[in-house]
């Protein structure tokens, strides 16, 4: 641990605008070469003063020690070079005395080291050299050049190069150049935080351009930790910090999917590739069938998604995982943390950044299925294998020969070259005294599914962050603001009802589009009607007629903050945040042109407008004091704060019908007729409230970075719970050592560079339900109509709506935590292991209960699930001069386990794999999550003799089975097929998923590749309603058993569905996939010629979703729609599409 | 000293921005009353008895109305087949043949219907164990409602609603305002059900007459005669399925049977039969009510239909007529209105006629027509006849829909009305939508129920019986073909009088379940019907009448909730997986 330089800091605040810094600049170079100095006599002032009045001359902040001042007079009658460097200096050599420029405007003088050879090239923030220097190095040294960029092409400022043995050094500019006089057999050194320090002889060369590889893994990396950040090497919990450039290099609309398969652990499920579909997102297992939702923080702010971010206005984000990290959250933190911190200026460096990408979205993986002639001779087998006669004979089969292969549903919906585009601008920079960054960026996103004008997102997404210093840092105030405005329009694709694409998966293909008069067929008659499909209506004209809806939603997240440091190491901060959020809906369903039997114009008489309105506004206020203290070489961080949070919202809606124009433009509640009195109109208004009150307190402790302790306790109160319940305790405890700092490891140090051990204990909560479950609230919406007037006298009524559970009180989550950090020779290898047990009590739960009870059922805390799981990430980093290359590999394995539920089973709901379907998946002791109850089959009956063999006893297990049927296990050998049979056939979460990374470097060229995979996944394949026997199906009916031998897995087709109205694990699929997510090859042409002043200037082009391994024959094996603790049923949904990019990253 | 004062310094610049102390954590909801206040006053005592009566509408009517009272008992009666669309699932041809196998995977036929029971019981009692509390002085907006009546008004409807559950599934938790723990509740012995719903009415017919109130806000609520009615039709079930029965009912899968003779000798220790005849009695001579003279204008669409072809034809009588004893009302709000009539309706049907398009469930046999005489105006009030109203064109077109089981005729009392005649837009009369605004009340008693039941217990019974033939047939048809009152005559003038009107079912049972299994039995090879089914083999209609004998007429009890009891509940023989 390094003594903290007790400095005694002198500082002038003057405000240094960033264009000021820029002109400043020039001033300075335009005094190149000015080495004339006019004397003049008694100039003689102290040291201390001399300085002072530098920096009023100057607009410069010059630090000292206070003791080397004492006693120091100079002459300052040789310094009016009108350059600041020069004048300083000539000054300090009076007194062997130097100075460094830490940042452009800020200095710190030191003494010159014993070891410095008696020539110091100092650090500017300009192409500048010292000229009075000159002279004392030119006789053993020779100037060297050269520009410092890293491996993603970008230069890099603020680079420290050092000529290795000595003090002496520079950094490099903003531009990443830098001179520097050197010895020409010496060799440099050159390092920055967040990269991979590199060495370089000079022999004797004059240009020397270098290229340093970013380092993920990075000892000096500070993470955010909550209330604070903490360097990366004192951490003890389990944390991942990803960077903005790394998400935006990512091409994603959605800045949480950029994280798919990037942090081992956090598992990203994405729901299709329908503009603004909200991703699922678990860490470290499912651990409830409630909310599994992280808690997203943004600067401070809890907020309920992220995907109003662009991209690139994100500087980071930190996953805490282990309850010891996200501790200080506690009870909102049982699922994890998602810090996101957006980007924040850096003094002196001004930056103009440009990054814009276009792209064309098409269909990835097209369903094959059964065109007209296949489906008529399937149906017509159906109907055999019924006892009827087929349907599809003489001219109704001339009929179907004369369509050809008929309609292709999914081809008619779906749209290929669907545009994607980013335009972002960004600025930033600043002076020590104020730093700044700004953005304003565009994002726009169609959707396969009918082509941009069906779906489409549209946003603009403006920031502003700044922070400012007062009274020589004591006071530091600043602020975070981002203004997002989210257009969407279409409608998500999941479920079975409303499904689009479900019905064009299971359309007959007998039915055509248009008529010849160009309207759409209307399937009330013909021939699909006249085969009982009558009740189907064409799905494309459903959907083009029903999705005609958007949402606008206005979000302004943003924080306001004042830090107070009064004494060093003692920081008082106070921030408010606030996030106000507009959400407006507003939909049009036109009157139904006549379609089939179950969409046609009485089904929906009356055109029909709704709209609505939804406004949140929370606000957070948040107090921390934290002090640092060393005694001897034990250093103590403390940290105590209160938080006080509410939110509040008002919603409102209207819906009527009867509109006078008869179009979405027009559809508002002015423009509609129905009236109260026939019960056409109707409206919604209710509040909501939350609130939170929380103390917490932290304290950190390290002895010589060797031995790390941390310990937080957070105590939460939320509105949500009575008031004997509502507070809630959560403690957690974490420790480190890092072995490589011991001497017995010093051995080891030419490969193990460094290596920390982990662990951590902690108990986090969940308060995440609906206000006023522990109340018995009485419902005045319900009425009956009275008296003598047929339309009735409408009397209110009241009840009792649920039951309330006084008792109701926290979820917690425990979690234990080992782990190692390692890094092996100078961080080119990195390898991060994690294990951990995770358990969730007391689920925030509202269960189905009896319905003799005759209320809603209350919620309750009841279940637990332990997660238990092992995590790695692998990184590589190597640079060999024009070639470099990183790969980083990570996979997390989990195991998920109920081990108490009420009752023993949460049911799932009926009816939803078809219309009658029994409940196929249910929370259950001793089980997954939310497994697949089902009957296992062992193969289908090949003829009589098999059927009649499979028996017990003598008795027939399946007697009304026929050949082609499947044999389903009698799992209890009682000699027949019921409930008691089904077992677990799967579940929807994969235990293994990982990411593999790569980057490749070639001078100026890159190529980065992403991929990512799950594996033992099962998916629910229910495309088909079987309780119709006319759907389409995709060609894997093909291969149906049609005789003996002809197929041992897919059974005989007949009306009734018989093979799948019992649920089996015909319905279940393997879908383990492994994803090419991003390709990206890139140039960047400033890195091979000057562009100036473009220090980047990058163009790329890529593929998205380039090609999913995968045996699944679903259109998408990532299926993220259900219930949160549901996901692996693929109704059928708008897959992710592949997306083919061009771009440009510019930077000025 | 200097210390702690610095920490405390510290501490309070933390802590005193957030203001406060625990008490900034408390809120209250704003739109929603919370238990403890509520039932304090009288006003809040009328719209708990408001949301009994709106629980009372949506459990038989506006939750999940395909198995509302009327359309499943239609569909259980010897009238009627499931029917419904081509392309929906089986499920209504399950309960028709009262055999699941005909659509295993119905596991939960009536769950939606069944939840809704208890809601209403869970509302009823609630009030009924709050009326101790409540202040009742008058306050506005309390409508003058007493103690007595809203006890009265309470029991009537919970009286109701465990009588369609006794019906229906037999054997049922009975849960009252006195019960601790419903959910521990198992199955009750039906006498003790039957011993309820009987206390509750006879408490009611004292409460109730007593009460005076607006009519122009009150008409529909529950009076002392739909009291008196419904304990005689209580009555009339209970001892006519238990006592007419031979075989054993068994109280479910693995249990014992009813002691049917107890639960007959337990009823009339409540009510005994001179107490109901009594009553019958009292409704007939100082009730107030009577038969209206054209029955076709006791039904709003017939009476529409009829006025198009007969400008003489007297109308609508209104769904506050004379006749009314108790009903459900309706009107046009989503939510208040009528759920079942849509399902009636039948597929699709673009014509000259104003009936309005429905689901088609629930279509009636042909020889329904034939059950009546031509002289009998209910004939044609209770059924549409296809070709009679058509002709072969509009037969042909009807028939041509997606009718599944199409005979060419529809029930009409109920049938939804058409805002215009051949508008297929969906508009119902009143400007509502097609699904969700029908405003019929659906009438549980008429008067005429009340004088075919005096005349079965033998209060004059041969007049009771003509009043009722004479408004059919004329009394000139009458007086030259007299009718004895006759337990098999009046059955079969019920059959007539009530056709369509979801009473058929249960008067069959209280034969005994032998005999309305003879009746409902239809032998191969079964009644031909267009587009039937396939089932057993044939798309004729066949009923195996040994089901009805292994069920005892009994339902499906939802098996979601025999799941959730935890072995508390049984399933009812005939309906296991």
């Amino acid at each position: 641990m390094t003594q903290k330089p007790q400095l005694q800091v002198c500082c002038i605040m003057m405000l240094v605008c960033s264009f000021g810094v820029l002109s400043h600049a020039q001033e300075l170079a335009s005094s190149e070469g000015i080495t004339k100095e006019t004397k003049k006599q008694n100039q003689v002032k102290s040291l201390k003063n001399a300085l002072d009045d530098f920096e009023v001359k100057y607009n410069i902040s010059i630090a000292y020690k206070s003791e080397l001042m004492e006693n120091k007079k100079v002459d300052v009658e040789s310094i009016s070079s009108g350059s600041f460097e020069k004048d300083l200096a000539v000054l300090l050599k009076q007194h062997d005395l130097k100075f460094k420029k830490v940042r452009d405007n800020f200095n710190v003088i030191e003494k010159e080291k014993a070891l410095a050879p008696k020539k110091s090239g100092l650090g500017f923030g300009t192409k500048q050299r010292l000229d009075a220097d000159q002279q004392l190095v030119e006789d053993v040294a020779i100037r060297v050049q050269g520009q410092v960029t890293s491996d993603k092409g970008e230069t890099i400022p603020g680079v420290n190069i050092l000529i290795k043995g000595t003090a002496t050094g520079t950094v490099t500019d903003i531009d990443g150049n830098y001179t520097l006089d050197a010895p020409e057999d010496g060799i440099l050194v050159f390092s920055s935080i967040g990269y991979i320090a590199q060495e370089m002889a000079v022999n004797g060369r004059a240009v020397i351009d270098i290229t340093l590889m970013e380092d993920m893994q990075s000892l000096d990396e500070v993470v955010v930790i909550g209330y604070g950040t903490l360097q990366k090497k004192l951490i003890t919990g389990a944390t991942i910090q990803v960077s903005g450039d790394d998400l935006a290099a990512r091409l994603l609309t959605n800045p949480l999917d950029a994280l798919q398969g990037m942090a081992p652990g956090v598992t990203i499920t994405k729901n299709g590739g329908q503009p603004g579909s909200e991703s699922k997102i678990y860490i470290r297992g499912m651990g409830t069938i409630g909310s599994g939702s992280p808690l997203y923080i943004i600067d401070g702010v809890q907020t309920e998604s992220i995907d109003y971010l662009n991209s690139t206005d994100i500087e980071s984000i930190d996953i805490l995982k282990d309850a010891a990290s996200a501790a200080i959250y506690g009870s909102r933190a049982s699922n994890g943390v998602v810090l996101i911190t957006t980007k924040q200026g850096k003094a002196g460096i001004n930056q103009i950044t440009f990054d814009a990408y276009y792209g064309w979205q098409s269909l990835a993986k097209k369903p094959d299925l059964l065109n007209a002639q296949e489906y008529a001779m399937l149906m017509n087998e159906k109907f055999e294998n019924s006892g009827d006669t087929p349907f599809f004979v003489g001219d109704r089969m001339d009929q179907v020969i004369a369509m050809g292969e008929g309609t292709n549903w999914i081809d008619l919906l779906f749209e290929d070259n669907v545009p994607t585009q980013n335009y972002s601008l960004g600025f930033s920079g600043g002076t020590d005294q104020s730093i700044y960054s700004t953005g304003l960026s565009f994002t726009e996103q169609g959707g396969i599914f009918g082509g941009a004008s069906q779906n489409n997102l549209e946003r603009i997404t403006f920031r502003i962050n700044s922070e400012h210093k007062f009274y020589d840092n004591v006071l530091k105030v600043g602020e975070n603001l981002t203004v997002t405005h989210v257009d969407l329009q279409g409608a998500q694709q999941d479920g079975r009802s409303n499904n689009y694409v479900n019905q064009a998966l299971s359309m007959p293909p007998i039915l055509g589009n248009l008529d010849s008069n160009g309207d759409f067929f209307d399937n009330t008659t013909g021939l699909l009607a006249d085969f009982g499909g009558g009740s189907l209506s064409n799905p494309y004209a459903m959907f083009v007629l029903n999705n005609q809806q958007k949402n606008k939603t206005i979000k302004v997240l943003g924080n306001f903050y004042a830090e107070l440091q009064p004494i060093e190491d003692l920081k008082i901060r106070s921030s408010i945040g606030t996030v106000y959020e507009i959400a407006s809906f507003r939909s049009y369903s036109p009157t139904l042109p006549p379609l089939g039997q179950f969409a046609n114009p009485s089904t929906r008489p009356y055109d029909e407008v709704f709209q609505s309105n939804d406004i949140t506004m929370r606000w957070v206020l948040t107090n921390t004091i934290s002090y640092g203290f060393n005694l001897d070489e034990h250093e103590f961080d403390m940290l105590i704060g209160s938080e006080a949070q509410q939110t509040n919202g008002v919603f409102l809606s209207a819906a009527n019908k009867n509109l006078i124009f008869d179009d979405y433009n027009h559809a508002y509640i002015d423009n509609a007729l129905g009236n109260s009195n026939e019960g056409l109109m109707s409206m919604e208004g209710y509040p909501t409230e939350h609130k939170l009150l929380s103390y917490f307190g932290r304290v950190n402790y390290n002895f010589k970075e060797k031995y790390m302790f941390n310990a937080t306790l957070r105590s939460d109160g939320s509105s949500n719970f009575s008031k004997e319940n509502r507070r809630g305790y959560f403690p957690s405890v974490s420790a480190g050592w890092v072995l490589t700092s011991e001497p017995f490891m010093e051995t080891s140090g030419s490969w193990l560079t460094s290596l920390k051990i982990r662990g951590s204990w902690g108990q986090n909560g969940n308060q995440n339900i609906p206000p006023f479950r522990y109340l018995a609230t009485v419902n005045s919406n319900s009425s009956y109509s009275l008296g003598t007037d047929e339309n009735g006298f409408r009397a209110s009524g009241a009840s009792l709506s649920r039951m309330s559970n006084p008792d109701l009180k926290w979820e917690i989550s425990e979690q234990t935590n080992i782990g190692f950090d390692a890094h092996f020779y100078d961080g080119r290898f990195v390898a991060n292991f994690d294990y951990y047990q995770k358990s969730t009590k007391g689920w925030l739960l509202s269960p189905p209960i009896r319905s003799v009870i005759g209320l809603s059922p209350p919620w309750i805390n009841g279940g637990n699930v332990n997660n238990e799981g092992v995590e790695l990430a692998i990184g590589y980093y190597e640079d060999m001069g024009d070639f470099g290359l990183s790969v980083n590999l990570n996979g997390a394995y989990n195991k998920n386990s109920v081990t108490e539920v009420p009752n023993d089973i949460i049911h799932g709901p009926g009816g939803s794999l078809w219309d009658n379907s029994q409940e196929y998946y249910r929370t259950e002791t001793g089980f997954p999550l939310g497994y697949y109850w089902m009957l296992e089959t062992d193969g289908l009956f090949q003829n009589s003799t098999d059927i009649e063999n499979y028996s017990i006893g003598g008795n027939m297990i399946q007697p009304s089975a026929v050949p082609g049927d499947l044999r389903y296990v009698d799992q209890n050998n009682d000699g027949v097929i019921n409930d008691e049979d089904r077992v677990n056939v799967g579940d929807p979460f994969p235990d293994f998923v990982y990411g593999i990374n790569l980057n490749l470097n070639y001078k100026a060229f890159n190529l980065m590749v992403n991929a990512n995979g799950v594996a033992d996944v099962q998916v629910v394949q229910s495309y088909y309603n079987y309780a119709r026997y006319f759907p389409n199906y995709t060609s894997e009916a093909l291969g149906r058993w049609h005789g003996e031998g002809t197929s041992n897995y897919f059974p005989r087709l007949d009306k009734a569905n018989t093979n799948w109205t019992n649920n089996s694990d015909v319905y279940v699929y393997q879908a383990d996939f492994l994803r090419l997510n991003n390709i990206t090859l890139s140039w960047d042409i400033a890195n091979i010629m000057n562009t100036q002043p473009l220090n980047q200037l990058r163009l790329y082009v890529a593929v998205l979703n380039a090609h999913t391994f995968t045996k699944y024959n679903g259109m998408d094996p990532e299926i993220g729609s259900g219930a949160s603790y549901q996901i692996g049923q693929d109704n059928g949904f708008v897959p992710n599409p592949r997306t083919i990019m061009v771009g440009v990253n510019i930077k000025l | 000293m200097k210390t702690i004062k610095i920490i405390f310094v510290v501490l309070s610049t933390i802590l005193l921005p957030t203001g406060c102390n625990e008490s900034f954590l408390d809120t209250e909801p704003l739109t929603e009353k919370t238990e403890p206040f509520f039932f304090r006053t009288q006003q809040d005592a009328y719209q708990a008895l408001i949301g009994c009566y709106a629980a009372f509408l949506d459990y038989d009517n506006t939750s999940y109305s395909w198995w509302a009272q009327c359309t499943a008992a239609e569909i259980l009666s010897d009238d009627a087949v499931a029917g419904s669309a081509i392309g929906i699932n089986f499920e209504g041809d399950a309960v028709d043949r009262f055999d699941i196998k005909v659509n295993p995977s119905s596991l939960n036929i009536y769950k939606a219907h069944y939840n809704a029971a208890w809601v209403a019981i869970n509302r009823m009692n609630t009030l009924l164990s709050k009326l101790d509390i409540i202040d009742w002085t008058a306050v506005n907006g309390g409508e003058n409602l007493t103690r007595e009546v809203a006890e009265g008004e309470t029991k009537v409807l919970r009286a109701w609603i465990y009588y369609c559950l006794v019906r229906r599934y037999g054997n049922i938790p009975l849960i009252t305002e006195n019960t601790e723990d419903p959910a521990n509740e198992p199955q009750a012995d039906p006498s003790l059900v039957y011993v309820r719903i009987l206390q509750d009415l006879k408490d009611a017919a004292t409460l109730l007459n007593k009460g005076s109130y607006s009519p122009a806000t009150s008409t529909g609520r529950m009076s002392e005669w739909a009291a008196k009615a419904l304990a005689a039709r209580v009555y009339l079930f209970a001892t006519g399925y238990y006592g007419n029965t031979d075989q054993e009912i068994p109280l479910g899968v693995g249990r014992s049977s009813v002691d049917k003779m107890g639960l007959i000798a337990k009823i009339n220790e409540v009510l005994s039969e001179s107490e109901i005849k009594g009553y019958l009695s009292d409704i007939i001579n100082n009730g107030g009510f009577s038969l209206i003279s054209n029955f076709q204008s006791l039904w709003t669409t017939g009476s529409a239909e009829a006025l198009r072809h007969d400008p003489n034809f007297p109308g609508y009588a209104g769904e506050n007529n004379s006749e009314v004893i108790m009903s459900m009302k309706s009107t046009y709000f989503s939510g208040n209105h009528n759920g079942f009539s849509k399902w009636l309706g039948p597929r699709q049907v673009n014509s000259d006629s104003i009936y309005g398009t429905g689901w088609g469930i629930g279509i009636p046999f042909a020889k329904g027509w034939d059950l009546f005489d031509p002289n009998d105006s209910r004939r044609g009030a209770s059924l549409l006849n296809v070709l009679l109203e058509r002709g072969t064109d509009g037969y042909n077109l009807w028939s041509s829909k997606d009718q599944r089981s199409f005979t060419g005729f529809y029930y009409k009392k109920y049938i939804p009305l058409n805002a215009e005649p051949g508008l297929q837009d969906g508009s119902l009369r009143g400007g509502g939508g097609w699904a969700d605004s029908w405003y019929q009340d659906y009438i549980l008693i008429r008067y005429a129920d009340v004088l075919l039941m005096a005349a079965e217990m033998g209060i004059d019974a041969q007049a009771n019986l003509d009043a009722v033939r004479v408004r059919s047939y004329g009394q000139t048809y009458v007086d030259a073909n007299p009718l004895a009152p006759s337990y098999e005559n009046i059955m079969h003038e019920r059959h007539l009088e009530f056709f369509g009107e979801g009473i058929r079912y249960y008067d069959l049972l209280r034969q005994g379940v032998e005999t309305a299994a003879q009746i409902l039995t239809i032998p191969a090879p079964g009644i031909m019907v267009k587009d039937g089914p396939n089932i057993y083999g044939t798309t004729n209609i066949i009923l195996d009448g040994n089901n009805v004998l292994t069920t005892s007429g009994l339902q499906q009890i939802p098996w979601d909730e025999i799941t959730l009891s935890e072995g508390l509940l049984v399933q009812n023989v005939g309906w296991e997986k």
